[in-house]
């Protein structure tokens, strides 16, 4: 229990200081303003109880117009300076939020990719966006914390108050007799505690069920969101949808969903609302009692109406501001539980050595790999055992292989997503690990299977920059068979790609878009170019462009070819046949041909026979 | 593009009806809780101003203790349990607001599924899309279906209380109640003022905020995130990121400015209002026309009258806003769903399966533009052929295939299957008749059968679940049907690869088992021998059916009956394979390029 305890204060002192972090300036803006804040209620209950206790007393109008000119000019004064800061907190946060945002999308983005692809962290972000990001847990975290501190403020004014008075009634006590007595207060303060105490119990229960619920929540409806955002609200599978019919199914998990969710909040509300309730309805009842106590006094002459007001108004406040200070610390509370899995990410290490050897400008670059095994995390299945091979400096290598025999995975462990679950992957003799991962990937150029381009202009993506030379992204465009395209462009290079960034972008289809894809790749100019399916969206012709083109594409370079398209393999100079993880041919084209046994000759006999004629 | 320059199609009364009819149709408990709350909230406040008044009062009157503690005790009592039934009835609105809010929002998704396709493709209605997803999906309350909901019970409230106020006050003293009217109300130009700029410009920093939501969302999107990774872009998004957040905060900062102006005067009227209050109540006391009481009464009504007005006027103008977005939503959900309309296929069932197709002078272009993507096309398909449709990238292929399955109507010349002109089917029902591979890949977080089947759990024939599983070459990597799919939704969800991706969508159309097959480029991703399995099978796949095929990959269209070769919309060449070659045009030319590389003897280029 004592552990407990202290990871949550330990907890709640990280959040402070990842505030501070944030912006070290922000935490002291809202303190500052909520010290200002704090004073107004209590203008409003003193000065109407001088300006009654003068009336009372028939006092002079002078006095009372001053007393209301004061009321006046001070209400006015604190309302324009609370407008004011809140002006520049308005500001602050907004830098706050997006800074906040930042430092989580490149913690994200800095990971080491196999996290990207993990479930357990996948499910972390859906928690982020849950629990924070919906709900503003952190970004509103700088507001709730002065919210407490100016509750504790205005406990603590009222509170000398309330003890200033109580002090001047027992005097007023000892001096006449009367039917009040001091068990009255004791009655309230004993009230006030009680209900301080179910309150708070009720809350700490709170607490604890809303991050379990919500965990069982989203693993629960995460296959509804799926459902909303990646199936409902991705236009381009409309076609699938209609002609399946799926709508019905669809619409039908979902409302199972909002069943479940009902259930959840119902519950969830039960919970949450149940503090609030009893503590609105215990300051009516306390209100009451000092209505009662104070009212009494007044009645035998021990204090005067003004002092009636002012005390009421006090306890009041007293109250308001302890019950404030309950839910506000309740949601503190809960706000941080929900920034757990914030907190849990910046944790994170990272899996791969990282070191800063520069990667030696040698312009030969040979790449082993040594008994290379491989398993994707959390399975037990090899996708690569024991491979060895070399890449030698300016060689084309082609790499085939059935579905899932590890092609794929071969290039992953090239580019250093992943690390070899055994054995090692050299560049000119030394393990890649060795280098910074971006000087390494500087030495390549790849395109994926699953490539992406970005909603940016056609130059920007063919350089991956903002800034480029238009020369060479031209060049590269009409290197893959851009050119007609290109011309036909109003904007030319300055054309944006996709809708979402401009309203006006250009969409391009599948083949267009696998053309762009590899001028990226020819830009880069890297030693060593390896592509994954490149023409696998382009017709023949162009197909036959790329194909005639290659040697001008890579010319010197290391090149890596994978492809269905068994064709590609007669401008490779050796050709790499992997099955079931493993490497079992190696030779040129007229080699493995010639072995009939081999799986090669299957698979290239597969494609080529409808060709024969 | 800001929707207030034409006159909302609905008024803010007639949205409000419209609300309560469906609050009504689906959950008239709400109406119960609105009231409960609302009363409860204004006694609240009465009571609250009455409890100083009368313990004054009493202690000038001289009552006895008994008597001002049963009077206080029974208010006190009161007010609390109103309190305590307040919180909870507010909650449990919530609940049921958020239940009547899941309706819209099926609704929306419903339209989103089943109005034709061609407005799905079209950019001006991807807009209202978003856009009537934004109004439903919101659990702002002060915008959207939430904001004309709740704030329209936040208003009921406000309303209420200053009417009740508004006699009390009148009591003291009309004038008195006419200057803060008048004073309260002049915020209200301003506001508005304030409002309507907001309005007109949310556009512009919703497009922004968009971008922003973009470049967070693709560097953390593990799809996306291997190419930033190997072409390090995230300097580059960065600035794209700041120069997009620095114009964000221009138009922050100018809201903020009016804001802020109109605080000021807010301030300034309630100095006036103040002043002037405090003063005539203060001058009523001395002039013995109303008691100590009467003052802690008028200075608490006072207080909160302006209150209750300025939440009246920001209330309203909340309201309104919120109106035309219901007025968007209510558009929107007036779309034409697919499932209405034409007349039932069933017609079909009775006459030939599988069903000739015919184009007959079929051109088209796209809705908003002038190019024809097809001309003239006229061919036709008889029953049970096999076609293949071929042609370079942009020549039209796609296109012409949406037009079959009936995504897009002609624009001129018409589709006939069977002799019948599609445009007369009632759309839905038309989709039986297709069974289709198409180049996006839809995979829901569901069983692996219920992958391939499409229908209910009940409904799902396993053993023939397993059948096509084999024919499409997954039985081995697939053997428990029953396994959840997609790693996103479930921790253990299957991913499949691309290309057992695609044998999957072949699984799915074999089971449908309908009379018109369509396969686009279902090969792109198979390797050389699963792609040599799926030719083999073509025979067997496309047994009793009509059949099209597109494919890059020539060496299938030796298993088709005919070939279209389209080029620039035009169907260039149309024949048997045989045909085609001895013509020597443009397909015995691709046919060329595509082998010669499967040829001995072809020379590595250079």
């Amino acid at each position: 229990m004592d552990k407990g305890k202290q990871e949550k204060t330990g907890k709640k002192y990280q959040i402070i200081r990842l505030i501070h972090k944030v912006d070290g300036k922000i935490l002291p803006l809202f303190l500052i303003s909520a010290v200002i804040e704090t004073f107004l209620p209590y203008i409003n209950i003193g000065m109407p109880a001088l300006i009654l206790d003068a009336l009372s007393k028939k006092q002079g109008k002078e006095t009372i117009i001053f007393y209301i000119i004061i009321t006046v000019l001070l209400n006015a004064f604190i309302l324009l300076v609370t407008s004011i800061l809140n002006y520049f907190k308005g500001m602050r946060s907004y830098h706050f939020s997006n800074k906040y945002s930042w430092m989580k999308t490149e913690k994200i983005f800095t990971m080491d990719y196999p996290y990207l692809e993990d479930s357990d962290f996948i499910n972390l972000r859906q928690n982020i966006r849950y629990n924070d990001e919906d709900t503003g847990a952190f970004t509103g975290m700088p507001g709730r914390i002065a919210g407490i501190f100016q509750a504790c403020l205005s406990i603590g004014i009222a509170f000398v108050s309330f003890v200033t008075l109580f002090v001047q009634i027992i005097f007023s006590i000892r001096e006449k007799e009367g039917q009040a007595t001091p068990w009255m207060f004791v009655l309230l303060i004993l009230f006030i505690c009680f209900s301080i105490w179910t309150v708070r119990k009720l809350q700490k229960k709170a607490e604890k069920s809303i991050p379990e619920m919500t965990e069982k929540v989203v693993s629960d409806n995460r296959a509804s969101m799926y459902l909303a955002e990646e199936v409902v609200h991705n236009y381009s599978l409309g076609k699938d949808v209609r002609v399946y019919e799926i709508d019905k199914l669809v619409i039908d998990e979902m409302e199972k969903m909002d069943q479940s969710y009902t259930e959840y909040c119902r519950k969830s509300n039960k919970v949450t609302t149940l503090p609030g309730a009893i503590s609105s309805a215990s300051s009516a009842i306390i209100s009451g009692i000092v209505f009662s106590v104070v009212g009494i006094y007044a009645l035998s002459g021990m204090i005067g109406v003004g002092s009636v007001v002012f005390t009421v108004g006090v306890v009041e406040q007293f109250i308001s501001s302890i019950s404030n200070l309950i839910f506000r610390m309740g949601d503190f509370s809960i706000s941080c539980a929900r920034l757990d899995a914030v907190l849990k990410l910046f944790h994170l290490p990272k899996l791969k050595r990282d070191e800063n050897n520069v990667v030696k400008k040698a312009g030969q670059y040979e790449i082993e790999f040594r008994n290379v095994s491989f398993q994707y995390p959390k399975t037990d299945r090899w996708a690569l055992k024991n491979v060895s091979l070399k890449i030698r400096n300016g060689e084309h290598i082609a790499v085939v292989g059935t579905n899932g025999s590890g092609k794929t995975t071969l290039i992953k462990l090239l580019c250093r997503l992943y690390d070899p679950t055994e054995g090692e992957i050299l560049l000119n003799g030394v393990d890649i690990r060795s280098f910074s991962e971006k000087e390494y990937l500087e030495l390549l150029s790849i395109v994926f299977q699953d490539f992406k381009l970005f909603a940016f202009t056609l130059g920007e993506n063919v350089a991956a920059a903002e800034s480029y030379e238009k020369e060479k992204a031209r060049e590269a465009l009409i290197k893959v068979g851009f050119e007609d395209r290109l011309k036909r462009l109003e904007k030319g290079l300055e054309t944006s790609l996709y809708r979402d960034f401009e309203e006006e972008g250009v969409e391009v289809s599948g083949g267009e878009a696998q053309k762009i894809a590899i001028a990226r790749a020819l830009y880069r100019n890297a030693s060593m170019i390896i592509l994954d399916e490149p023409t696998a969206a382009l017709d023949p012709i162009a197909e036959q462009e790329i194909y005639e083109k290659f040697h001008t594409l890579v010319e010197g370079k290391t090149a890596v070819y994978i492809s269905h398209r068994l064709s590609s393999c007669r401008f490779c100079d050796t050709i790499l046949v992997i099955h079931e993880g493993k490497l079992v041919q190696k030779g040129s084209h007229d080699d493995l041909v010639r072995q009939t046994e081999g799986k090669y000759y299957e698979l290239w006999n597969a494609q080529a026979q409808y060709y024969m004629k | 593009m800001s929707s207030d320059m034409r006159k909302p199609s609905y008024s803010l009364p007639q949205n409000l009806i419209y609300l309560m009819k469906h609050m009504w149709k689906y959950n008239r408990n709400i109406f119960l809780f609105i009231f409960i709350s609302v009363l409860s909230g204004v006694m609240i406040s009465v009571l609250g101003v009455y409890l100083p008044k009368i313990t004054l009062d009493g202690i000038e009157q001289g009552w006895k203790s008994s008597t001002l503690l049963m009077v206080i005790g029974g208010i006190s009592i009161t007010i609390a349990i109103l309190n305590f039934v307040q919180v909870r009835t507010e909650a449990e609105f919530s609940v049921i607001q958020d239940i009547n809010r899941n309706h819209f929002i099926h609704e929306v998704e419903k339209i989103v599924m089943s109005c034709a396709y061609s407005k799905v493709e079209d950019p001006v209605i991807q807009v209202k899309m978003e856009q009537a997803a934004g109004i439903v999906y919101t659990g702002n309350v002060r915008v959207g279906l939430n904001g004309l909901a709740i704030g329209s019970k936040n208003m009921l409230n406000q309303i209420l209380s200053f009417v009740v106020f508004s006699f009390i006050l009148v009591t003291l003293n009309p004038f008195i109640l006419g200057i803060l009217i008048i004073t309260s109300f002049s915020g209200s130009v301003i506001a508005n003022k304030v409002a309507v700029y907001e309005h007109r410009n949310r556009d512009k920093w919703a497009g922004i905020d968009k971008k922003i939501s973009y470049i967070h969302r693709n560097l953390t999107d593990n799809a996306k995130g291997k190419d930033i990774r190997v072409y390090s872009c995230v300097d580059w998004f960065k600035r794209v990121l700041d120069e997009q957040i620095v114009e964000r905060f221009i138009w922050l900062k100018r809201v903020m400015n009016l804001q802020f102006g109109k605080q000021a005067f807010d301030i300034f009227m309630l100095l006036i209002q103040n002043g002037l209050a405090l003063g005539w109540i203060s001058y009523s006391v001395l002039n013995g026309q109303i008691s100590l009481g009467d003052f802690m009464l008028y200075f608490g009504a006072i207080s909160q009258f302006s209150g209750y007005v300025n939440r009246m006027i920001n209330g309203l103008t909340d309201l309104k806003k919120s109106s035309l977005d219901m007025c968007i939503l209510r558009d929107f959900l007036e779309m034409e769903k697919e499932t209405e309309g034409g007349e039932d296929i069933s017609l079909l069932e009775m006459k030939d399966i599988p069903p000739s197709i015919t184009f007959e002078h079929v051109s088209f272009h796209y809705p908003n533009q002038e190019k024809e993507i097809l001309s003239d096309i006229n061919f036709t398909v008889k029953k049970g052929e096999k076609i293949a449709l071929v042609g370079s990238n942009g020549a039209g292929k796609t296109t012409l295939i949406k037009m079959l399955c009936g995504f897009y109507q002609p624009t001129k010349g018409r589709i006939l299957i069977n002799d019948i002109s599609l445009d007369k089917w009632n759309r839905k029902k038309a989709y039986q008749l297709y069974s289709a591979v198409f180049q996006d890949i839809m995979i829901l977080p569901f069983s692996v059968a219920q992958n391939v089947a499409m229908v209910k759990e009940d409904k799902i024939d396993k053993e023939r679940v397993r059948k096509c599983l084999e024919i499409a070459g997954l039985k081995e990597r697939l053997p428990d049907i029953e396994e959840k799919m997609v790693k996103a939704a479930y921790e253990n969800g299957i991913e499949l690869s691309g290309g057992e991706s695609q044998k999957l969508l072949l699984a799915r159309a074999i089971y449908k088992d309908a009379p018109i097959l369509v396969l686009d480029e279902p090969t792109a991703a198979l390797d050389p021998i699963a792609e040599s399995k799926l030719y083999l099978q073509y025979n067997e796949l496309t047994e009793r059916k009509t059949s099209i095929f597109i494919s890059h990959r020539l060496a299938s269209t030796y298993f088709c009956d005919r070939i279209l070769f389209l080029e620039k919309g035009k169907i260039a060449e149309m024949g048997s394979h045989e045909e085609l070659m001895n013509q020597n045009g443009s397909y015995a030319q691709m046919f060329e390029i595509q082998s010669s590389y499967y040829q001995g003897g072809v020379e590595k280029n250079g």
